[in-house]
């Protein structure tokens, strides 16, 4: 029995299968939605343990990486391939573990709906194979599946009123995907249906490659809210009044961020190269831009989603960066970085929740809520890259690179961290400024279940800035 | 002689189906609207069973051939019709309106398809166009409301004049010019021209825009749209669902045995209905309210899609299209299942408007909608995934990146047109109360998304094992 | 020896965390401070007869990227950590005896905290234990104060010095390809951007002490109680500041510069702050002047010679903490004897007795030959501030008569703190460099210039709390907010939503419509398609001839 492709492969089943148990459920009471959560919760704790053992399978083979191969199509060279190797298991783990947060933090909320649990199951196991697949197909039929989830979530769950953005976000979406298959079509001229790890290896100096990888480039740029193009992202994301939507949401950009991860080869001539300057440069304006924006908005999702987009983009040039060390340490830096702001995100939509049921302000909550200070306050100074979560090493790793290359665009760079990381400190001082007008009290603080999931994620935090691989005994 | 009227057996039933509805109509009673489409439907069946048994048997070769490259794709017809014959006749329980003329006009319209599939010479595909016109024309007056259809009749009479005119002429032209009206024979003439004549060229072009015309392919496409927005829904159904695969193969069947030496000059003006199609198809799809017009837009841009795909004609080309037509085929099958759904207060909805919110009351018909939506749109992981990658993925195996970009566009174009239906569907709120669907469509569905369910994880079937009669035949 | 201390003291302050529950839990306190005593007891009891261990755990096994996590004992973390254990104890104890500290528990763990903080600050070989170490503290710090604006000042300025920090350790980094802060002295040879990166150190350090005038947060703690004030000065940024200062003085010396822009710095620092005591009216701002200006010229003297701080200094801030303290008791009593008509007078000399002579004698205390002529600028500065503290605020509410009295005695200790300092001053085989003998000077003038000249001084320094206020949100927060919204304006607004995505809105709607019109049921629309098709087809045939 080849136990490493079943594990692989029910990393992808597991959600579908809990996804088909709840649209079996019956609608319409809340007994009815909470069977349907139970439901989420058991599928993404039995996932979690798969990727435990696929971790556990990882450090018995004393190689970083375990391949496996499905023969899809009988007659065609077209088949899915899966590698875990401990970076994308990182990345899974996180995803997993925050949207488990956003589900059981919906059944606070009421609104875990049979809709919402079985697109975010849907998503999930996407996302699963987006992570896992090891070829050029695999890779972009779980990249563009990941779009029919999400784009259902925020439709119909996230509260969302501008229809218009939908349709921008709908379109820019799939431009990217359909760019991307464009870009996957000519690989497999080249080469046939190849692993991501053959076309990792592809020759830069071919008369053809430079738009060959401008074109890769760009399709996963469309899933980063690059600027002039992050209208379209932001104006959806900063919409979406739920927690758990706004996580999803919030994880799509990771696919671009993965995806250039995977494609990007190991050595780019300096022919090639020389442009890059332009990328960072883009990217560095649209830290800046967005940081500004985050700054002057006074809706903490919008400052959220700034803080969000800038940390996308910062992992963006990282990986333009080709430094190996980088690479290494981004599957960490992601760990954290998801678990940081899917917790803040829970935690902000936990406020406005009960700023909303009360009819209160928020404004001094924190004051009177001891356990919602606390987490918040932990997860503020984790955001705004402390090193207590493993944030801090790539970020150091990244600022001190691209400083060294060109000083003006590091600081630039620094700058919108700063600016960025300035935002979310005024929003915890905000919440910590008593004010006479908030009715909210301790007993609006949060229940001693959910805090010790919030405790959880401190402590994972934590001990990913410490020893990340701790729950395999590295 | 016994043989060929064996072989001759499935036109002699449909014949015979003739009789007995007529004698049925006159002589019983109790008939209901169910007592014709129950007929019909064993008489089909009797007809798919004979067809399959005398599935590379012909009687008389020289006019009608059947081989099992024509047999799969009337089988694929014939069963298509089968499964809407006993839908269609929901619809007629649901309003109490007779069906005798219906189905024996649509056994009609299959005696065309029949010979139109099998053809082999011109008189057969002049005579099975024009029985397919007429059969059309005689099915647009199933409405109520004569008034309504009156005008799209008769202009639809007079382009099938026109057409079928051209037709005749161009065919009594080749007679004259080869000596027989056989496709062999032609095709020998053909080789042994050196230049293209522009009578020759008007002779092609002739016979493709009649087909073309038949087709509904773009700019001859406005019978299509108006038919399916006057016509009754059995009527858009049958004429989305049953003649596609029928014209198809009688397309391959000439260009490959009859025009095949004319290639070079046929091929830039397949291309060019495909294109047409393709543009009109998807921005028609934006321009249109009414659900049923934009599917028939769809329609119309699947077809295109298909046109291009063809490129040029060679067995990658056919298997490609076929996989696409396939999966359209059973998206599309699938959407028009889910229209018998839309029904409130006894009355069938086709106004985008008036399904706002249609999810809120039936999650499982929208559900299914969303799935056959995305797998028009060819999104990943869905099935027109598949069928969309055939075609694509064999056009930039043969570098034809300029017909890739504009199927990657249009595609673009006609995912914000489908879109618009799943916003209102999903996205929009409304409080309109809608009539409990009948049980047969939900299980026609539930086999549906079962068939589409099985081919996306094992996909062989469908690319491998079917087109392996493909490739050995054409 | 040290590991044990660092985690004897953090199972103590876990432990304690998890029964700090209510208010007013001073037996608590009292037992905290009894487990501290045991524990520092074993501590120091065998600091000499252990050999010098540490105890390391290997946290980024890269070779570029080599972290530990290291508490090593060392003589000078021995020297710093036997005064920085009086301090703590000390601090502790003042949280019990404060009736008016509603958590002493809490501040307790919080000192115990910073404490612990500053062995792993003191002890770190590598950048990453410094920055994380550093950082712990701010946040710590960020929790002490009970006012929001403190909390607030502390934080943002905090957390800038320690993202100035972070970048100036990313640019050495980024040259010298290791975070070993033993090979930092490559980059002096090898380093990039070096002014860049000791503008920043210099940025973080002067936020972390309060060099004026990156010491508004220190001016916020006016309102807060003596024995926060106590912790925040003397266990947590400023001597973190002073630690970093000897952990990358090597980074500092790759400029030439430093020295003097330090020197000028402190000096600016002190005589402001000397006009803050004298201006203010309020014990808590004359208390952080007088801190302030302490450690100025301790991070003077540092910057001159790193080792200074693990002997000298770290005894200063012990003796800092005794001064503060009597001041303290010296200020209550007066304030008492304002309210009860009490003979203030003799009773306020008998106490004003008592800072000089605690002084005096913990200076003597010190290694002179050692501490050389530094311990004359501490008595030299303690005689000033003396000086400022008796003649405006002891006396404030008394009547007129006594305050010509006062002024009489605090200036003649102040004639005796300055004869101390001119003492050390001309110990034989002294010599003085320059800069210090200017440094000197510019104090004897400072001593000797009319209050009313310090006073303007004293003013801009209070002014600089509502100069800061309003520079932080004139001259940061509103351009900021600003630049945001109009970007937000001209880019997502006007250009991609009114702009491109209006125009594409338009003009596809303009094409729906046409669409619209040509494919409903009518004739013309049959007509003009079939036409069009017909058309196009003829033109194929003739190759693009009609």
């Amino acid at each position: 029995m080849n136990i490493p492709l079943i594990l692989l492969v029910l990393t992808i089943v597991v959600p579908l299968i809990g996804m088909l148990f709840v649209l079996s459920a019956s609608e319409g009471t809340k007994h009815h939605y909470h069977n349907c959560s139970n439901v989420a919760i058991v599928s993404l704790i039995a996932n979690l343990g798969i990727i435990w053992q696929l971790f556990a399978l990882i450090k018995k083979q004393s190689t970083p990486v375990i391949i496996e191969k499905f023969q899809w199509f009988q007659s065609s060279d077209i088949y899915l391939s899966f590698i875990a190797d401990t970076n994308s298991l990182l990345m899974l783990t996180s995803a997993h573990i925050i949207i488990l947060g956003g589900i059981i933090f919906s059944r606070l909320e009421n609104n875990h709906t049979k809709s919402l649990m079985s697109f975010t199951l849907l998503f999930l196991s996407m996302i699963s194979g987006l992570f896992i697949s090891n070829d050029i197909f695999s890779f972009f039929m779980f990249f563009e599946g990941m779009l029919l989830p999400s784009l259902m979530l925020i439709g119909v769950n996230g509260n969302f009123k501008k229809s218009i953005s939908l349709n921008g976000f709908f379109i820019y979406n799939l431009i990217g995907c359909l760019i991307l298959l464009a870009a996957i079509l000519w690989l497999y001229k080249i080469n046939g249906n190849m692993t991501l790890d053959q076309v990792h290896k592809i020759s830069a100096r071919r008369s053809w490659a430079p738009f060959l990888w401008g074109i890769l480039a760009l399709s996963f740029m469309f899933r980063i809210p690059v600027w002039p193009f992050h209208y379209f992202i932001a104006s959806v994301n900063t919409r979406v009044h739920n927690a758990l939507v706004f996580i999803v949401v919030s994880i799509l950009p990771l696919s671009g961020i993965y995806g250039l991860y995977r494609f990007w080869p190991d050595y780019i001539p300096l022919e090639i190269s020389q442009y890059f300057v332009w990328i960072n440069v883009i990217g560095a304006l649209t830290m800046l831009f967005i940081s500004l924006i985050g700054f002057s908005n006074p809706d903490s999702q919008y400052r959220l989603f700034a803080f969000i987009t800038i940390y996308y983009i910062m992992y963006l040039l990282g990986i333009f960066s080709q430094n190996v060390q980088i690479r290494t340490n981004l599957g960490f830096a992601v760990f954290g970085f998801l678990l940081i702001v899917g917790s803040l995100e829970i935690i902000i939509s936990y406020i406005y929740t009960q700023e909303t049921a009360n009819t209160s302000t928020s404004q001094g909550f924190l004051c009177r809520a001891k356990r919602l200070s606390n987490i918040y306050s932990f997860l503020t100074f984790a955001a705004i890259g402390f090193p207590i979560s493993a944030m801090f090493t790539n970020n150091f790793l990244i600022l001190s690179h691209l400083i060294s290359t060109n000083i003006h665009l590091g600081t630039l760079l620094a700058l919108s961290l700063i600016i960025s990381a300035l935002t979310l400190i005024s929003e915890l001082l905000r919440l910590k400024t008593d004010s006479k007008e908030c009715t909210l009290g301790k007993s609006e603080d949060l229940p001693i279940i959910y805090f010790a999931f919030m405790l959880l994620i401190v402590f994972l935090l934590l001990m990913s800035f410490v020893q990340p691989l701790w729950f395999i005994g590295q | 002689m016994l043989q060929n009227w064996l072989i001759l057996s499935p036109e002699i039933l449909i014949v015979l189906f003739w009789i007995t509805s007529a004698i049925v109509n006159k002589y019983r009673d109790r008939k209901t609207p169910k007592t014709f489409f129950t007929l019909s439907r064993w008489f089909l069946l009797a007809i798919i069973a004979a067809t399959l048994v005398f599935y590379n048997k012909s009687a008389f070769p020289q006019i009608l051939n059947n081989t099992s490259f024509s047999t799969l794709f009337k089988l694929i017809a014939y069963l298509l019709l089968l499964a809407w014959n006993y839908l269609s006749s929901k619809w007629f329980l649901n309003k109490n309106r007779p069906s005798y003329k219906f189905c024996s006009l649509i056994f009609v319209e299959l005696l065309g398809l029949d010979i139109l599939a099998s053809a082999n010479s011109l008189p057969a595909l002049t005579a099975a166009v024009a029985i397919i016109c007429l059969a059309n024309h005689a099915l647009i007056y199933r409405h109520w409301d004569i008034e309504k259809v009156t005008l799209a009749a008769r202009l639809y009479v007079l382009y099938s004049i026109f057409f079928i005119g051209i037709l005749i002429t161009a065919s009594a032209y080749l007679y004259y010019q080869s000596g027989s009206f056989e496709y062999a024979q032609i095709k020998n003439y053909l080789s042994q021209q050196i230049t293209w004549p522009l009578s020759l060229k008007l002779c092609a072009v002739a016979i493709i825009a009649a087909l073309m015309f038949m087709m509904s392919a773009a700019p001859f496409h406005l019978w299509f749209i108006n038919f399916i927005r006057c016509g009754v829904l059995p009527l858009s159904g049958f004429i989305t669902l049953v003649p596609w695969m029928i014209s198809l193969c009688a397309l391959i069947n000439l260009l490959r045995g009859c025009l095949l030496p004319m290639a070079d000059f046929i091929n830039p003006l397949l291309f060019s209905f495909g294109l047409c199609s393709v543009i009109l198809g998807a921005l028609g799809a934006w321009a249109e309210n009414n659900l049923r017009c934009l599917f028939a837009c769809i329609n119309v841009y699947c077809l295109g899609f298909a046109l291009i795909g063809l490129n040029n004609c060679t067995n990658t080309d056919i298997i490609a299209v076929f996989a696409y037509s396939v999966t359209c085929l059973l998206s599309l099958a699938g959407v028009y299942t889910v229209f018998l759904g839309f029904k409130s207060h006894g009355e069938y909805l086709s106004n985008l408007s008036e399904l706002n919110g249609f999810y809120t009351l039936r999650p499982y018909l929208s559900a299914a909608l969303l799935i056959f939506i995305f797998s028009l749109i060819g999104l990943a992981p869905t099935l027109g995934f598949f069928g969309y990658l055939s075609v694509l993925h064999n056009l930039a195996f043969s570098s034809n990146w300029l017909k890739l970009g504009i199927l990657l566009i249009s595609a673009l174009i006609v995912s914000g047109a489908l879109f618009r239906v799943i916003k209102s569907i999903y996205f929009i709120s409304n409080n309109q109360k809608y009539d409990r669907p009948d049980k047969s469509i939900y299980i026609c569905l539930f086999i549906n998304i079962m068939i589409i369910v099985t081919s996306l994880f094992f996909p062989s079937w469908l690319i491998s094992d079917a087109l392996r009669i493909l490739g050995g035949n054409s | 020896m040290v590991a044990h201390l660092f985690i004897g003291l953090i199972i103590i302050a876990l432990a304690a965390m998890l029964i700090t529950q209510g208010k007013k839990r001073r037996i608590w306190s009292i037992l905290l401070l009894a487990a501290l005593s045991v524990i520092t007891y074993f501590f120091l009891t065998n600091l000499n007869t252990q050999p010098a261990t540490g105890f390391i755990y290997q946290w980024l096994p890269y070779h570029q990227l080599r972290a530990d996590f290291n508490i090593s004992s060392s003589l000078h973390m021995q020297s710093l950590l036997q005064p920085l254990i009086g301090i703590l104890a000390l601090t502790i104890l003042l949280n019990i005896i404060n009736t008016h500290e509603n958590y002493s528990l809490q501040i307790s763990i919080l000192n115990l905290l910073s404490f612990v903080l500053l062995i792993l600050l003191a002890s770190s070989h590598d950048f990453f234990q410094l920055i994380f170490a550093s950082t712990l503290l701010s946040i710590i710090s960020f929790y002490i104060p009970v006012s929001l604006n403190a909390r607030k000042n502390f934080f943002i300025c905090f957390f800038l010095a320690e993202f100035a920090l972070f970048i100036a350790l990313c640019v050495a980094y980024g040259s010298i390809n290791t975070i070993s802060l033993g090979d930092l002295s490559n980059f002096a040879s090898l380093g990039h951007h070096k002014d860049f990166v000791v503008i920043l150190i210099l940025f973080s350090i002067a936020c972390k002490i309060g060099l004026f005038p990156l010491n508004d947060q220190f001016n916020s703690l006016k309102d807060e109680s003596f024995n926060r004030i106590i912790g925040l000065y003397l266990l947590a940024q400023p001597l973190a500041g002073l630690i970093i200062l000897t952990k990358l003085n090597v980074l500092l010396l790759s400029v030439p510069w430093t020295s003097f822009v330090i020197m000028l710095w402190c000096l600016l620092t002190v005589i402001i702050c000397l006009g803050q005591i004298l201006v203010s009216n309020s014990f808590n701002l004359k208390l952080c002047g007088l801190f302030q200006a302490l450690i100025a010229e301790c991070f003077f003297i540092t910057a001159q010679n790193p080792d200074m701080l693990y002997s000298p200094i770290s005894y200063f801030l012990l003796f800092m903490l005794y001064a503060a303290l009597t001041l303290y008791i010296v200020y209550g009593l007066s304030q008492q004897s304002a309210n009860q008509t009490f003979k203030f007078n003799y009773f306020g000399w008998l106490i004003g007795c008592i800072p000089p002579i605690i002084g005096i004698i913990a200076i003597s205390m010190l290694d002179l030959s050692f501490i050389r002529y530094y311990c004359g600028v501490f008595v030299f500065l303690y005689g000033i501030c003396l000086k400022m503290f008796c003649s405006v605020n002891l006396i404030s509410h008394q009547t007129i008569e006594s305050l010509s009295y006062r002024r009489y005695w605090a200036s003649a200790v102040a004639i005796v703190s300055i004869g101390a300092v001119f003492l050390y001053l001309f110990y034989p085989q002294l010599t003085l460099s320059k800069g210090q003998l200017i440094l000197f000077g510019l104090l004897f003038i400072t001593i000797f210039t009319p209050a009313t000249a310090l006073q303007h001084l004293g003013n801009m320094q209070l002014g600089q709390q509502q100069i800061s206020e309003k520079f932080y949100h004139r001259l940061l927060l509103l351009p900021l907010r600003f630049f945001g919204r109009l970007l937000w304006l001209t880019f997502d607004f006007i250009f991609v939503e009114r702009g491109i995505i209006a125009t594409i809105t338009a003009y596809s709607n303009r094409i729906i419509s046409l669409l619209r019109l040509t494919q409903c049921n009518h004739w013309f629309n049959w007509i003009l398609y079939f036409s069009l098709g017909i058309l196009a087809l003829i033109l194929y045939v003739k190759g693009g001839k009609l």
